[in-house]
């Protein structure tokens, strides 16, 4: 029993590390405990950090403070934002790697914390605090822990060096023409900055190698991370593309979508940098080789090769995710393909390839595939290839493909369900006679006069071909019918009547559906949001006078939604404790849902619909809100005018008075309420006012927000 | 007769609660206005400056000076972007006389105080276009009747009524400005309205020669009142009770 309960106990603990289900892979979510620079108020941060700057003269110190400022407040904010992973498989992982370079260096160490970031960009980043950002779209491409210890080991001294703070400060030296930037035109001011960057990211190249030469990593792993940086604008893939694995039977694709010559890949690593914030590749790997020179030994995996590959793993299947979410289509399509070589019977990545089919073949259907050629280079170039050879009926009756196939190994996934209604009623709007082009039996005759004949076969071949063109049939949409207006001036007039009528008709019809009362009983309040700004003053976004009005939020539609009964549950990242990691986790998907709906210009399903569904039956509605405001302070101008006017008619004093001695404002509230089961935006409210913010014009509005909700 | 006007009661509730936010629900809201009313119209003793006793008087106005007539208001938002306001106010301005005018009537020369209260309905439209911001907050528009009843007195303290029978005059106005709440529940109205009161315009056309201490006094009380009510600066305090 004792030796039960230590493997149970055991296993538990590698749970964040190797838990991950890769067949039914779940998206990467917060864990755990909030960390502190999760919890602890932004104002209190800044207070902190403002005692410990120093410099040389008044105005240098002041720079500082203000870039403290911006820079902590910018900084909460993509905290806040839900990319940012904490005590999960990744970030674990990440913490471990720095602890081993930082090793012999433990004060060092307190002072610094590395987070994982759901991002698709070939990034890692530091912040003067002490924070280090790694984005999984460089984790993803790492060949091995060393160089992730290498890159590790270059932001750390970013750090140390105080780089971040100091190019701010030097920045403003140059647009100001201070010192040794005095009489620099404009373009020599870009190039002084860029020179300023390049240096630092020198200086960060080879003090990181010092540091990294002091751990146990190899040697020699590290000038490969330059190969990685030059990969880093191109998507990642590799192997060879498996187009037989989206055929079957008579559904054959023409040869011509994959022949293509794959031409050698190769980068001028000697690129011009004048303008650039780093020097280029050629110069950074040979400084690195340099410092390297005559140094070999060490090992390329310290924690463990498994879990490195494990964490790599994660962060490929998370990108697939997050391409779709930035609708990345065809690089999630490669992703996901590369991927399936590995595990071909993964459900996740079965509807990956699926859900980027049907993203491709809806922008298709409104011609706006656009894939830059440049990109696609290698044997990825055949996926470009492949994508761009079809026509958006082929992309179409691919992605229908797809989609069946996904929903017979899953009959009860929504989401594929939506998908494939959704793609349906698209397609056969601009397809006529949808329905009859298609063979409906494996052995079924060929049907002639087609354009793309091979489509005819895409569902012969299902295990159930009945049940999908059940779904076909009942949601293709007709066509919209040839103009056939009436030709005589008569006609024509009488067609313009039916059809004014026809249209007042509908608008009744609209504004009954408008006024049709939502009965909202609970709304989650999503990452509310506040911006004030005093155009009059030289710190003109107020930031703590924003933070006090976030904090003070959550109790005022508390209030609001008492009053009118209704329940409420607010995910506020600026009031957050460190027990509410579900709140987290919850802002993390729904960041990325909101995301996605903001970035598509037509209604289509969303790639995490089925994650959404989870999280309203987690919250117990279907309705969520984001919500917030931004206020706006100007100067007044024609004070004179004001001032002549209380000379003149002095009875007008009072009025030009507070012309004179007050700021010109506006606010602007907003509310956007979304049924995430629908994914319909139920309800849009937008107030700009002409009038100063404070507390209860605020309250006003939440209330009359949730009141709408409610009746 | 009884369930009638009980039933037309209970519909009008209803359709008074129908869809009308209010602030956080509150929907009736009391005011105390200042109405301050620019004194050029109705110059007198109050911000006259006298330079040295009654023979000396000249006529150098002080164009700061303001008269106030104190008023109560109760509003009810009846609709998202309407109330209904019923106010009560008290009146009590002087008189212009003659001074600065050459006239050999020696009783021109002497002030009177116009006393009285007046009633009012109010109507007061929220401009949610442009303001934007839900009643009772925000920019608005108001038109109101007032009716008003004064009388003429020697001096502010006197309690013996110049006439007989008071006046009494209906009227009308048209103003705008803004509502903020300053506080939680707590409202500031500022704004300006104009109005017309509907006396004898004798006072417009003829001059003191004209009339005889009886005309004098009473037109003077007629061109008070319609300067009381001309402009009228609107500086309130408010509170939102239900």
């Amino acid at each position: 029993m004792m030796r039960f309960c230590f493997w149970v106990a055991f296993l538990a603990t590698l749970v964040p590390a190797c838990g991950q289900d890769f067949d039914g892979y779940k998206t990467l979510l917060p864990q755990g405990p909030v960390p502190k620079d999760f919890t602890e108020r932004t104002s209190e941060k800044v207070a902190a950090e403002v005692t410990a700057v120093a410099g040389k003269n008044t105005r240098q110190r002041n720079a500082k403070k203000r870039f403290v400022m911006e820079s902590t407040f910018s900084i909460d904010d993509f905290l806040a934002s839900g990319s940012v992973l904490f005590n999960d498989a990744v970030s674990v992982y990440l913490d471990e790697v720095l602890k081993e370079i930082l090793k012999t260096q433990p004060d060092l160490k307190k002072k610094v914390r590395v987070y994982a970031v759901k991002s698709a960009s070939v990034n890692a980043f530091t912040t003067n605090s002490g924070l280090i950002f790694v984005n999984l779209g460089l984790l993803s491409r790492l060949d091995n822990e060393a160089q992730l210890a290498f890159v590790l080991s270059h932001e750390v001294v970013h750090y140390q060096k105080k780089h971040v703070i100091n190019a701010y400060v030097t920045n403003i030296d140059i647009e100001q023409g201070r010192g040794d930037y005095r009489k620099l035109s404009v373009s020599e001011k870009g190039f002084a900055k860029s020179t300023y960057s390049k240096e630092k990211e020198s200086e960060a190249d080879l003090s990181g190698a010092a540091i990294y030469q002091k751990s146990d990593y190899a040697k020699d792993s590290v000038e490969n991370i330059f190969d990685i940086l030059k990969m880093a604008d191109h998507p990642l893939s590799w192997g060879a593309f498996p187009k037989d694995r989206f055929e079957s039977g008579r559904y054959v694709f023409p040869d011509s979508f994959t022949t293509i010559d794959v031409k050698p890949f190769a980068v001028d690593e000697d690129y011009d940098d004048s303008s650039s914030s780093h020097p280029n590749i050629k110069k950074r790997r040979e400084a690195v080789r340099d410092k390297f020179k005559g140094i070999s030994g060490g090992v390329d995996f310290r924690i463990s090769e498994t879990r490195f590959q494990s964490i790599r793993k994660i962060a490929r299947y998370e990108l697939c995710r997050q391409f779709l979410l930035e609708h990345r289509y065809a690089e999630s399509l490669a992703l996901a393909t590369s991927l399936q070589g590995e595990n071909p019977g993964s459900s996740y990545l079965r509807e990956t390839v699926a859900k980027a089919c049907y993203g491709l073949a809806r922008q298709g259907l409104k011609d706006e595939v656009n894939l830059d050629e440049e990109e696609w280079v290698g044997e990825a170039v055949r996926i470009f290839n492949f994508v761009k050879q079809q026509s958006d009926y082929e992309l179409s009756v691919l992605a229908l493909r797809q989609l069946a196939r996904c929903q017979e190994a899953t009959p009860n996934n929504a989401e594929i369900s939506l998908m494939t209604k959704d793609l349906i009623k698209a397609f056969s709007e601009k397809h006529d006679s949808l329905t009859l082009n298609f063979v409906r039996l494996a052995n079924g005759q060929p049907i002639d006069h087609l354009k793309y004949p091979y489509t005819q076969y895409a569902f012969a071949d299902l295990k159930n071909p009945a049940a999908f063109f059940d779904v076909l049939d009942k949601n293709v949409v007709p066509t919209k019918k040839v103009d056939t207006r009436p030709k005589t001036k008569k006609e024509r007039k009488e067609q313009r009547k039916l059809e004014a009528e026809r249209e007042k008709v509908l608008a009744k019809q609209r504004r009954k559906e408008k006024r049709k009362p939502l009965n909202v009983n609970k709304v989650v309040v999503v990452n509310p949001l506040y911006k004030k700004i005093d155009k009059r003053k030289s710190q003109r976004v107020r930031h703590v006078e924003a933070e006090k009005v976030l904090i003070a939020i959550d109790e005022k539609i508390n209030d609001a939604a008492g009053k009118l009964g209704m329940a409420t549950e607010i995910i506020n990242p600026n009031t957050i404790t460190n027990t509410q990691v579900s709140q987290m986790q919850s802002n993390s998907v729904l960041s990325d849902w909101i995301d996605e709906q903001m970035r598509s210009r037509d209604k289509t399903i969303s790639p995490i619909y089925n994650e959404m569904v989870a999280l309203a039956d987690k919250h117990k509605t279907d309705h969520f809100m984001w919500m917030g405001g931004i206020s706006v302070k100007t100067k007044r101008y024609l004070k004179g005018f004001y001032i002549g006017t209380a000379i003149i008619v002095p009875t007008l004093t009072p009025w030009c008075a507070y012309y004179v001695f007050t700021a010109d404002a506006a606010t602007l509230y907003f509310a956007l309420v979304f049924n995430v089961r629908t994914q319909e935006l139920e309800l849009l409210d937008v107030r700009p006012m002409a009038m100063k913010d404070n507390g209860a014009l605020l309250q006003s509005n939440i209330y009359y927000t949730l009141f709408n909700l409610k009746n | 007769m009884r369930s009638f006007y009980l039933a037309s009661l209970l519909l009008m509730t209803g359709a008074v609660s129908a869809q009308v936010p209010g602030f956080m629900g509150k929907r009736f809201s009391l005011f105390v206005d200042a109405n301050a009313t620019p004194a050029f119209f109705i110059q007198n003793d109050h911000n006259q400056v006298i330079a040295a006793g009654e023979s000396a008087r000249t006529y150098n106005s002080n164009r700061l000076a303001f008269t106030f007539r104190p008023q109560v208001t109760a509003e009810y938002l009846v609709g998202r972007n309407l109330s209904l306001g019923f106010s009560y106010s008290r009146i009590s301005v002087g008189t212009q006389g003659a001074r600065g005018a050459s006239t050999d009537k020696n009783y021109a020369l002497d002030d009177d105080v116009v006393r009285g209260k007046s009633l009012g309905l109010e109507l007061k439209f929220f401009r949610f276009k442009k303001s934007a911001s839900i009643a009772p907050i925000g920019f608005y528009r108001t038109v109101s009747v007032y009716l008003t009843q004064t009388n003429a007195y020697d001096n502010r303290g006197s309690k013996a009524k110049l006439f007989v029978n008071d006046f009494v005059y209906p009227v009308v106005s048209y103003g705008m400005g803004r509502q903020t709440m300053i506080a939680k529940s707590l409202l500031l109205k500022t704004g300006v309205e104009v109005g017309w009161a509907f006396t004898p315009g004798n006072w417009l056309r003829e001059g003191p020669d004209d009339w005889n201490v009886q005309e004098f006094s009473g037109y003077n009380v007629h061109q008070s009142l319609a300067g009381d009510y001309a402009v009228t600066l609107h500086v309130a305090l408010g509170y939102t009770l239900f």
